[in-house]
């Protein structure tokens, strides 16, 4: 993901370079936006990555929402931190980095195996 | 009980007030019991009357009676039996047959009402309890007679509290504990406070004694009848080993590299996590080592039909990847529910699930059924899918 992220700016200017050179042509040339699949709806650019500004605005939201009232419970979040998820340390959360770190907790939440919550 | 009371028994034995103070706040921080609770103590037992102790022993081993007597302080620890009266134990009495027998029975007489009475074994209650008698009586006869006036009862160990080794399949003797006779009415039913282990840690022995010595009643308790202050984290929560389990380091066989490098023997077996008892804590043979730090996987002794729950060295994930707690109540399911989903859910949902597009309900099926691209590789266990759909069934 790391080596997709680094190569999308090079493979959006080589799509707009294509769309340039067949407008020359003079033939109409729809050329698709790259696919990207959005993991999260704190991605606010909707570029399929989390980077440091959208997680801390999402933590943010998260303590506005607590301090609001609106919740029914105020136990604080046990959240995780931006550098926690973010193992290849490249400032950007990929889906597969939140999955494995997610798996992780999921593995060791199993109420079997820890039951005291620590 | 003897009028002289603790405080002159405990001259006689000679031992210091500084030793005796440092008793006192063991057995307090045993019991969870706040600094103020030591004062309290020391006045209790130095003022209190030694109340007479009636010690029955049924289908056991004597490894509950082992474990008592080689408490990990004993000029101390043996201080819990100078503060009681015990005026009946097979193993440590003097008196044999008839005399051993009359003792009990003046103890019983003198005392009714007010003694203490300590089992340790399970109670063979098939064809009229005939598997196990003692004097020419039934097991059983002799735990209904000393019930029926004893103030409280005190069921130690594994065997006592829940049947243990001798009520695995097939209980060909129909062994059961106290708690399940007194459930069937066929034994009065008295305060109960049940210390399971295989042997129990000698310091829950001894600290529920000196809580109901100090307080006159029994500690605080959970839904098995166990001290919360002794059962109330499981081993895994305190294991020496906890930090290796966290980095995902496991020990993959015995004598392996990560067996060597002391890694976490949750693959091999340990019970810790499901496994409610102090080892961790306060160990064994002189507060020296636990079973899991001695490098064996945790058996789950403390727990109800540990012997049937499958192999010792198979893993949990083996054995019980369908796990919930037993008779949880849908207020804690939904909490647990609700904690998972912010641990894990929020990061790529909102922390307010009421806009999902989903019907709550469905959930737990849809995440199963894998059609969901981005959850098929999370490895959600079924207890974690159900507590999920009842939290999100609650927000409707």
């Amino acid at each position: 993901m790391q080596s997709g992220r680094k190569h999308l700016p090079l493979f959006v200017m080589s799509v707009a370079l294509l769309s340039v050179a067949a407008a020359d042509d003079g033939a109409v040339v729809t050329v698709a936006p790259p696919k990207v699949e959005v993991f999260s709806v704190h991605d606010s650019n909707r570029d399929g990555y989390l980077d440091r500004v959208e997680y801390q605005h999402f933590l943010e939201s998260l303590n506005a929402r607590r301090n609001s009232g609106r919740c029914r419970n105020n136990k604080p979040f046990r959240l995780l931190g931006f550098d926690d998820i973010d193992r290849d340390a490249n400032g950007f959360l990929s889906e597969d980095e939140m999955v494995s770190t997610l798996n992780k907790r999921l593995r060791q939440h199993r109420r079997y195996r820890h039951h005291g919550g620590r | 009980m003897e009028s002289a009371g603790v405080a002159a028994y405990v001259s006689r034995k000679k031992v210091t007030r500084r030793a005796f103070l440092k008793y006192c706040a063991l057995m307090a921080s045993v019991l969870a019991l706040p600094p103020s609770a030591i004062p309290v103590m020391v006045e209790k037992l130095q003022q209190g009357l030694r109340p007479a102790v009636i010690w029955l022993s049924f289908q056991e081993c004597t490894g509950c009676t082992e474990s008592l007597i080689r408490s990990y302080a004993p000029s101390i620890e043996a201080l819990v039996f100078d503060y009681l009266s015990l005026d009946y134990h097979h193993t440590l009495q003097a008196a044999a047959g008839e005399a051993a027998e009359a003792a009990r029975l003046e103890t019983m007489r003198k005392f009714a009402g007010q003694y203490l009475l300590i089992v340790d074994g399970s109670i063979p209650a098939a064809d009229n309890g005939g598997y196990s008698t003692m004097a020419g009586r039934t097991n059983l006869d002799v735990l209904r007679e000393c019930a029926a006036e004893a103030a409280v009862i005190i069921a130690v160990g594994s065997c006592a509290a829940f049947g243990g080794l001798a009520a695995a399949a097939p209980n060909p003797t129909g062994a059961k504990s106290v708690e399940a006779l007194m459930a069937e009415g066929r034994i009065a039913r008295k305060p109960l406070v049940n210390l399971p282990g295989c042997p129990p840690l000698p310091l829950a022995i001894s600290g529920v004694l000196a809580h109901f010595l100090t307080f006159g009643r029994l500690p605080d308790l959970d839904d098995l009848k166990r001290p919360l202050s002794i059962y109330g984290n499981t081993v895994h929560d305190r294991c020496s080993r906890y930090r290796y389990y966290q980095d995902e380091k496991f020990a993959e066989h015995f004598g392996d590299e990560g067996y060597r490098k002391g890694w976490c023997l949750y693959k091999l077996g340990c019970k810790g996590p499901v496994t409610h008892n102090a080892c961790s804590i306060h160990k064994w043979n002189q507060g020296t080592s636990s079973p899991v730090e001695a490098g064996h996987p945790c058996l789950g002794c403390s727990e109800p039909g540990f012997w049937d729950k499958g192999g010792f060295y198979r893993s949990l994930d083996a054995e019980v990847i369908s796990y919930s707690p037993v008779a949880e109540s849908p207020d804690e399911a939904i909490e647990a529910g609700r904690q998972l989903y912010e641990d894990n859910c929020i990061y790529c949902h909102s922390a307010d699930p009421t806009g999902f597009k989903t019907e709550p309900g469905k959930v737990p099926e849809v995440l199963r059924a894998g059609t969901v691209r981005a959850h098929r590789s999370f490895q959600f266990s079924d207890d974690q899918l159900d507590i999920l759909g009842k939290y999100l069934n609650s927000q409707q």
